[in-house]
């Protein structure tokens, strides 16, 4: 099972990004491990700087942008 | 390793003591509103990545925004190139003023598009950064 992290500190884009990828688990029937990072420190490990960020099995894969539930479905 | 988290006041005395202030928000926030010291560089956030390399290893550097949250970003983000003297504004901007520091304000150009803590401004990222009216999202 893929694991999901959106990364940003609580911003409406950061919520918004949650529920577009909630919305492409629901759509294309698979499953993920969904988990929103909002500790500043947590991060900054993966030293980006605009958020929201979508991170798929460990990789950065959207930063600084609302991804399309489309985009996402494709992603994971 | 984490930044330094400093008061305005704690910010101004540094910067007396040779410490460098960096306001990452963009250059129409700060031509509304600036930090009023001669000891600043503007370095916006979504430049930082490619300028960041300008900044001097031998200073601390101050980290500056809006209300200190996309500073912080930057703060860790060198901290992360291997900058060990990085510090923190608490409360950016906002904090500094209300402390009664120095700063220059032009009110023709305070749009209600303030800083953005997913790292850009409303304007810029209209559709995908903050989507509410509020202006600034933190």
């Amino acid at each position: 099972m893929r694991t999901i992290k959106i990364l940003g500190m609580g911003c409406p884009s950061c919520a918004q990004t949650e529920k577009v990828v909630l919305k492409a688990l629901e759509q294309s029937g698979k499953e993920a491990k969904v988990e929103k990072v909002e500790d500043i420190q947590e991060i900054m490990k993966y030293n980006v700087l605009t958020t929201p960020v979508l991170v798929v099995d460990e990789e950065i894969k959207i930063k600084g942008r609302v991804p399309e539930v489309q985009e996402v479905i494709e992603l994971i | 390793m984490q930044p330094k988290r400093l008061t305005p006041d704690e910010a101004y005395n540094a910067l007396e003591k040779g410490a460098l202030l960096v306001d990452v928000r963009g250059y129409d926030e700060v031509e509304a509103r600036a930090f009023l010291t001669d000891k600043v560089w503007i370095m916006p956030i979504t430049e930082f990545a490619a300028r960041c390399d300008e900044l001097p290893e031998n200073r601390l550097l101050i980290l500056a925004c809006t209300v200190g949250m996309n500073s912080l970003k930057t703060a860790y983000y060198l901290i992360n190139k291997g900058y060990d003297n990085v510090a923190n504004l608490e409360g950016g901007i906002e904090a500094w003023e209300q402390a009664g520091l120095p700063v220059f304000k032009d009110p023709s150009k305070i749009k209600e598009s303030a800083g953005c803590c997913c790292g850009g401004t409303v304007e810029e990222e209209q559709t995908d950064c903050c989507p509410d009216d509020s202006g600034s999202c933190c």
